[in-house]
Parts: structure tokens; C-alpha cells; sequence
């Protein structure tokens, strides 16, 4: 057992590992134990036990490959599968209720950066945490999702090593959460046609439970995700400029404006016109802010 | 997990059955042909004898061994790297203690993984389109951007330039 964990770890990298493979494997468990009560626990033991050795190992590194494969598969899906559970892409009626059921007016009183503004409410709670962290680059004049591809591999190590951290809860938990919703669907579709009743309720209520837990616990990680979020804005901003080799502004007004205009580059190819000058290249040839 | 002591060896060490004059880099004292301890300058420490391929997460968890790189002050100056009984290779004591916490896992750290130098937000356009009237054919059009100087066909009655009162 302790070599399949290796051989997997080796593979995937230890985020992966725990972040994917360790819930692969165990909603592949969980199925597997379905299969095996539909079919019968005596005739797969015997199938088992009658096997050689080779073929037991063959059995053994097809399972890890599949769930291997399934996890890089579902790592690759996951911002996908993170936007849905922020939940863009919801229809808009529902959408609209939620989002009003979730703006909280005293909350924004005392905590204004708590949550995203009106026009950018999310209708769950998960992505409204998110969303408000990815607004807070906008009091600098930023766009938090053009610059922090840039910006982050400015950060430093330390700080990345947190954020990599905290990223990895919410991945862990959006995907406990997703696998436990596709075990109570798939699951209870299973146990319908081929198990008991009392299987099916067992199936859809274990993985609805697990589903709703693993959001909860998707929640609480995308607090600390979105701070850190905010913190590298608010904290680090100024490296992305440093590494670009611009000027620091000296004013939050100059900050904005210079911020702006390196968007309108980013995005557009050109900053607005006769405006370039905002931009903070060096006056003198390759001295930074002089 | 498998990264091997071997990789974190390095150089800077000599063997020696006899000091005859003092090093600032380690030597490593040997007795018979064996490892009997660590010279660097003028103070003696413990040698701590690893063969090559000995696994960065097994050596961190041999707890004495761990306790005894952080004692204070040192009494390991590193670990001796062999290939049996040849001597291959020096890892000094802090590369040693750094090497296990990163390369057995020790550190709390995570790797950074696909989606981290990316949000899940969608960026913000660029701002909303530049309405301007042609002087030609008094046309309101919708441009993107507007650089002066630059040719830009009207898009109110194709076939003419813009032509703009600045």
C-alpha cells in the first residue's frame, strides 16, 4: 500500500496528491464497493484470490494510472469547476434571487470590502468571498485578473509558498464537495437499478452531506485564499513595477492612473492616447524611476 | 519524497589520514580507510557516514540523527556521502538541515499548482468603446480606441476617412 501511495506521489507531486489523487481514490472506493455489492463480494474474492501474481500487479498499476489520470483530468477541470461553485453560469432568475438573498446591507456597512459591489454579486456565498478579494486591486486602479498573472511571479517565495497553501484548501475542498455531489447522483442512479432501496437513500444522502460539507469547508478556505488574494495587492503591488523596471507612482492618484494606463496596454496594445507618459518609464536609460 | 543524499553533496571537502595543516573547508578524516571523523579548521566533529543512495526521508526520520544536526553548539558539521566505503561527496550541515525539510517534505509549504498564477474572475474590459463624429459625414461611430495621426476608415459611411476636428 505504502508503494502505490509512492508510486502516486512521485507521479502527481505532493499537491496533487492530496488535493486530487487521495479523493480520486476514495470515491473510486466508494464505487468500487457499489459494483461489488451489485455483482457479489464472494465471486469477486474468489475472481481475486484465483488470479496470479502478474496479473494482480497489472490490476493494481491499472488502478493507479486510472486514478492518476482521472486526477490530472480533474486538476485540469477545476477552475472550471471553481467558477461553477462561484457560480457563474447559474440561470439568471435563480441567480438574481440569490444574489439578493446574499447582500447583506448591514455587512456592507460595517465591512465594505466584505463583499463585491452590487453589479458584481455572485449568487452563492463561496464566490462572493472571492469575488470581493479580486475586487480590492481595484482601489489602486488595478484589474486583479489582467495583472495577477504578472504580479505573481513577482511574489516572493514566501509568500507563495502561503498562497499555494491556501489555494490548495479551496481545491481540496471544491473537489471533495463535486465528488460527493457526482457520488449521490451517479451513485443513487446505480444503487436505483441494481441495489436495494435503503442503498440508493444511503448513496444520495452520504454524498449530498459530503457535497454540502466539502462547500462549507470551501467557505472557510476562500477566506483565507481571498486574503491573500487582497494582501498581495495591497502589499506587494509595487514589485510588478520594480520587475517591469516603471516607476513607483507618488501619489495613490498617480498609482491609479498609471495602473489604468498599463490595463489599456495590457489589454489593448496601447495605453490611451497621449497618455503614455503615465505609463512611469525610466526617464534616464534603464534607471528605474529616475 | 525520493530526492537521494547524493544530490545535495558537493566538492568542497578532503580526505586525509593526517592533517598536516589546518583547512577552512572539511576534511574528512579517515582511519584505515575508514570514516573516523570531520575536521574544518582547527575543531573536530562527528562524521555522520551516509551511503549515496540513502533516501533525504529516511534520514529525516531518524529522530537522533535529526537532534543531533541541531544541537547547539554544532557537533556535526555535515554528512560524509559514500559509495560503500569510498568517500563521494560532503553535505554541510546547513545544506543538510535545509535539504531535509524541503526534499522530505518536512516544509508546510506547497507546490504551486496549475491554477495559481491565475484568478477565477473574469478580467475587466478595457474601456467602453470611443464615440467620435466624423467632420466629413457627421456620422457618430463606435471606435475601440482613437490614436491621433493615425488613419482610421469612418465607419458611419465606408469608403472615407475619418476626419476629426481636435
Amino acid at each position: 500500500m505504502t508503494g502505490l501511495f509512492d508510486s502516486a506521489n512521485g507521479v502527481l507531486g505532493r499537491r496533487l496528491f492530496t488535493t486530487t489523487w487521495v479523493p480520486v481514490v476514495g470515491f473510486g472506493a466508494l464505487v468500487g464497493v457499489l459494483v461489488l455489492s451489485a455483482t457479489g463480494w464472494a465471486g469477486a474474492q474468489r475472481a481475486w484470490t484465483g488470479l496470479s501474481g502478474d496479473l494482480r500487479a497489472l490490476a493494481i498499476t491499472l488502478f493507479i494510472v486510472a486514478t492518476v489520470v482521472l486526477a490530472q483530468l480533474l486538476d485540469i477541470a477545476r477552475p472550471g469547476l471553481i467558477r461553477l461553485y462561484e457560480g457563474y453560469g447559474v440561470a439568471q432568475p435563480f441567480a438574481e434571487w440569490r444574489k439578493k438573498r446574499l447582500d447583506d446591507k448591514s455587512l456592507r456597512d460595517l465591512r465594505p470590502w466584505a463583499l463585491p459591489t452590487k453589479d458584481a454579486m455572485m449568487p452563492t456565498r463561496f464566490g462572493n468571498i472571492i469575488r470581493a478579494a479580486e475586487q480590492q486591486a481595484r482601489r489602486y486602479g488595478m484589474d486583479a485578473a489582467t495583472a495577477w498573472p504578472r504580479l505573481y511571479v513577482t511574489l516572493p517565495e514566501a509568500f507563495t509558498n502561503h498562497f499555494s497553501t491556501a489555494a490548495s484548501a479551496v481545491d481540496l475542498t471544491v473537489t471533495i464537495s463535486f465528488l460527493g455531489v457526482m457520488f449521490a447522483v451517479g451513485g443513487g442512479v446505480f444503487a436505483l437499478a441494481l441495489l436495494p432501496w435503503y442503498a440508493f437513500v444511503g448513496c444520495v444522502a452520504g454524498g449530498a452531506l459530503v457535497g454540502w460539507l466539502g462547500y462549507c469547508a470551501a467557505v472557510r478556505a476562500a477566506f483565507g485564499y481571498g486574503e491573500l488574494v487582497r494582501a498581495a495587492f495591497d502589499v506587494h503591488r509595487w514589485l510588478l513595477l520594480d520587475a517591469m523596471g516603471l516607476a513607483r507612482p507618488t501619489s495613490i492618484g498617480a498609482e491609479r492612473e498609471q495602473w489604468r494606463q498599463l490595463h489599456q496596454l495590457w489589454q489593448r496594445g496601447v495605453p490611451d492616447a497621449e497618455q503614455d507618459h503615465l505609463l512611469g518609464f525610466p526617464k534616464d536609460k534603464g534607471v528605474p524611476g529616475k | 519524497m525520493r530526492v537521494r543524499i547524493e544530490e545535495l553533496a558537493d566538492g568542497t571537502m578532503h580526505t586525509a589520514e593526517i592533517i598536516e595543516k589546518p583547512a577552512a573547508e572539511p576534511t574528512v578524516v579517515l582511519m584505515d580507510g575508514v570514516v573516523a571523523k570531520v575536521v574544518v579548521g582547527d575543531e573536530e566533529y562527528v562524521a555522520v557516514v551516509l551511503q549515496r543512495r540513502t533516501r533525504l526521508v529516511d534520514v529525516a526520520a531518524n529522530i537522533g540523527l535529526f537532534r543531533m544536526l541541531l544541537v547547539r553548539p554544532p557537533v556535526v558539521a555535515g554528512a560524509v556521502v559514500v559509495d560503500g566505503t569510498r568517500v563521494t561527496g560532503f553535505v554541510p550541515r546547513d545544506r543538510l538541515i535545509e535539504g531535509l525539510v524541503v526534499g522530505a517534505g518536512l516544509r508546510t509549504g506547497e507546490s504551486a499548482g496549475l491554477s495559481d498564477p491565475l484568478l477565477y474572475g473574469d478580467p475587466v474590459p478595457v474601456c467602453g468603446a470611443v464615440r467620435i463624429r466624423c467632420r466629413t459625414c457627421g456620422v457618430i461611430g463606435a471606435y475601440d480606441f482613437y490614436l491621433p495621426g493615425e488613419l482610421v476608415q469612418c465607419t458611419g459611411t465606408p469608403g472615407h476617412q475619418l476626419d476629426v476636428e481636435l
